[in-house]
């Protein structure tokens, strides 16, 4: 069973995925922000992430910053989902490196072949 | 009279003459003294000289010996004065040792004092023995080692103011010029005057003799013609000198009024205007410069703008524009770097005004657009805002429709949650755009309340069926409570029944599984009022100064989570406020919100007629 951990503050996203990427061997957990995420990942990392960018408390960019400066963690791939299709809100992104985007509406299809390339590339870099 | 007149002439004449006569003696005069003094002055200088080289030879120098010619006479002879009258070497008692004279003249007795060094060197006027004759006598000591050997004394001719042979061609070369000099003056001055001698005869032959005697002299008649057209050929002239004078002062003053009628304007308009000349000085500044450039406007005056005392941001963002660039041209600046507040600047180029292509100058205006500024800036904030809001439902709509047309065999309950959540999310997008539309019309003025009779029983029963009907208040408890002695009132009814559904909505989607929402209307004193009461999650205290503003949402998770745009409370708020009404929020976490809109009964309630 892989792991994937959404961060939203909304419930939409995290429901339909449970129902659609069940039959592709995924679990979902929820996060409402970049707190809990970070601390969901600390106890049990995810196999990948995805991430809304606003959201109360801590948004999406920060929790990406906040995990790609820490070394220790165990790689997995970051999926960001944005309804902001302005090219400069992403510069932050492109600085970091290695975080795919999605724009809303996403479609769960799309997130399960994504997620599943992902995971293949993942492995093979290990 | 002729003769009179005539001989008055020649008077005229003759008294030129003679004063001319008079003033070249003057100057001969005058010329002879000034030559006579200066020969005088001449005189004593020489001498002085002559007693002085005298007196530096040894006394036996001077004294003839056996044997050896005068050596006086040589050195006298040597010296080749005309006017010398005799040198003298003396014992210090005035006995002479030596001598020396020219014919005919006696060397003076008077003797000097041995005992007085200080009048030993000098001169003085001596009697020659000649009638008629001046002398003037040089004399120094003669001395040996300190000691008083005897005296030197040469004596000269005085010069004297009579004729001498040596100023007879001087004179003559004065006064040729001074005789020829002045019969020309004469006879000029003779020229000049018979005209108006002539002229002045005429008159007074006019004046003395009757009118007749005129039109009988043709050259009388002529004169007096040539003369009045004389007199009103200058009086013209001299008419139209003071009307141009009165025109130029007319001018003047006019020019003097528009300019001070042009400053006023500039200076009444509200924004910052300069005028900057060709040379690009500034020549003008109003008052509204000096906040906007925090400038002293007078500082600028005669200035470039290169030498104008600004910050120096605030002449980087000007330079592109004070080229002289034939077009207008506009730029912005932060006044003292102030990136909260804008100022615009237009460079207008500024041209003769019948003549396109000559330039005179240019026209700065100034104005602080932060208030521009901030609008677009929350314009643009407001767009982003809505698409992001118009987003979330929308990909809501769209996941769990692709859900339910990936997956045939899915499980009841999610198909059911599926359906719910496209319908729940369509109706949140339309209420968005609908409060949009309200907003939008509310805030352009746009909407006149149209006030009806309207009675809150109906209304608010009306208002809750909507609710239960979008089943947003599936798990819920309705109750609406107005009591029947309530008198209609007057609002705008469908303005009301949106604010009503806003805060319905709200209060249904707030609330927790089996709660209640109480909608109620009931009279006070002096209001109508009109409470909507949830026992719902309630909202937190920090919110609640905000939760009236545009776009405003709580951090809270469990508000986040129940969706929602921001607008219901703002737009709820925009319609009573527009029946001059109140709204008021009270909450408390986990307990509830109630929210009550109230209204003045004079405002709302219906004139007895």
């Amino acid at each position: 069973m892989k792991r994937l951990l959404v961060v939203d503050d909304e419930p939409h996203v995290a429901r339909v995925l449970r129902v659609s990427l069940a039959k592709e061997g995924w679990q979902i957990d929820l996060a409402h922000d970049g707190h809990e995420a970070l601390a969901a990942i600390a106890s049990n990392p995810p196999d990948a992430l995805i991430t809304d960018i606003q959201m109360p408390g801590m948004g999406g960019e920060e929790l990406c910053r906040r995990l790609h400066a820490d070394d220790t963690r165990p790689s997995f791939p970051v999926l960001v989902m944005t309804s902001m299709t302005a090219r400069d809100q992403r510069s932050w992104a492109q600085e970091l490196g290695g975080i795919e985007f999605l724009e809303k509406p996403v479609s769960p299809r799309r997130i399960a072949t994504l997620l599943g390339q992902l995971v293949a590339r993942e492995r093979t870099d290990d | 009279m002729i003769p009179a007149r005539s001989s008055s002439a020649d008077r005229a004449g003759l008294f030129v003459l003679v004063a001319g006569l008079a003033a070249a003696l003057l100057v001969a005069f005058l010329a002879v003294r000034n030559q006579t003094e200066q020969r005088a002055t001449e005189l004593v200088d020489q001498g002085s000289r002559l007693v002085k080289a005298l007196a530096a030879i040894p006394k036996d120098g001077l004294v003839p010996s056996p044997g050896r010619p005068n050596p006086l006479a040589a050195v006298l002879r040597a010296h080749g004065n005309a006017d010398l009258a005799y040198g003298l070497v003396t014992d210090p008692q005035g006995q002479p040792l030596s001598e020396v004279t020219a014919p005919g003249l006696t060397p003076s007795v008077l003797p000097l004092a041995a005992d007085k060094p200080a009048e030993w060197f000098g001169h003085r006027p001596v009697d020659s023995g000649a009638a008629g004759l001046e002398l003037i006598e040089f004399h120094g000591p003669l001395l040996h080692d300190g000691r008083l050997e005897g005296f030197v004394r040469v004596a000269f001719r005085a010069p004297t103011l009579g004729f001498d042979a040596r100023q007879l061609p001087f004179l003559a070369g004065l006064a040729l010029p001074i005789l020829l000099l002045v019969p020309l003056f004469f006879f000029m001055l003779r020229s000049q005057l018979r005209p108006l001698q002539e002229v002045s005869q005429r008159v007074e032959q006019l004046a003395a003799s009757a009118p007749p005697d005129l039109a009988g002299d043709p050259a009388a008649r002529d004169l007096v013609t040539r003369f009045g057209r004389f007199l009103d050929a200058t009086e013209k002239r001299i008419r139209e000198l003071e009307a141009g004078r009165g025109d130029a002062e007319t001018a003047i003053k006019l020019l003097g009024y528009k300019r001070e009628k042009v400053e006023s304007a500039l200076e009444t308009l509200p924004e910052g205007v300069l005028v900057l000349d060709e040379g690009s000085l500034t020549v003008f500044a109003n008052t509204k410069v000096g906040p906007l450039l925090s400038v002293d406007p007078a500082a600028l005056v005669g200035k470039r703008p290169t030498e104008w005392p600004v910050e120096g941001g605030v002449l980087r963002a000007l330079s592109p524009l004070l080229g002289g660039a034939s077009t207008s041209q506009t730029a912005d600046f932060h006044p003292d770097g102030n990136e909260s507040r804008r100022v615009s600047v237009w460079a207008l180029p500024l041209f003769a005004p019948r003549d396109a292509t000559r330039r005179l100058g240019s026209l700065i205006v100034l104005r602080e657009t932060t208030d521009q500024m901030l609008a677009a800036q929350a314009r643009d904030e407001f767009i982003a805002h809505v698409a992001h809001e118009l987003k979330t439902p929308l990909a809501n709509i769209t996941l769990y429709g692709e859900l339910l047309r990936d997956d045939p065999n899915l499980a009841a309950d999610t198909r059911v949650e599926a359906i719910n959540t496209v319908c729940d999310e369509s109706r949140r997008a339309a209420a968005l755009i609908n409060n949009l539309l309200n907003i939008s019309r509310i805030e352009a003025g746009s909407i006149v309340i149209d006030r009806q009779r309207v009675r809150l029983a109906e209304l608010l029963a009306d208002c809750m069926e909507q609710l239960q009907h979008t089943g947003a208040s599936r798990d819920l408890r309705l109750q609406v409570s107005v009591p029947p002695e309530l008198p209609p009132v007057e609002l705008d009814k469908d303005l009301l029944r949106i604010a009503l559904n806003n805060l319905l909505t709200n209060a249904a989607k707030y609330n927790r599984a089996g709660g209640e929402i109480i909608l109620s209307a009931e009279e006070t004193d002096e209001r109508i009022v009109i409470t909507v009461q949830d026992s719902g999650i309630g909202i937190p205290a920090a919110d609640l100064p905000r939760i009236f503003d545009k776009f405003y949402r709580s951090a809270d998770r469990e508000a986040v989570a129940r969706g929602g745009h921001g607008l219901g409370l703002y737009l709820a708020r925009q319609i009573v406020e527009l029946h001059q009404g109140q709204i008021e929020v009270t909450s408390q976490t986990g307990q509830g919100t109630r929210v009550t809109l109230s209204f003045r009964k004079p405002h709302v309630l219906l004139r007895a007629a």
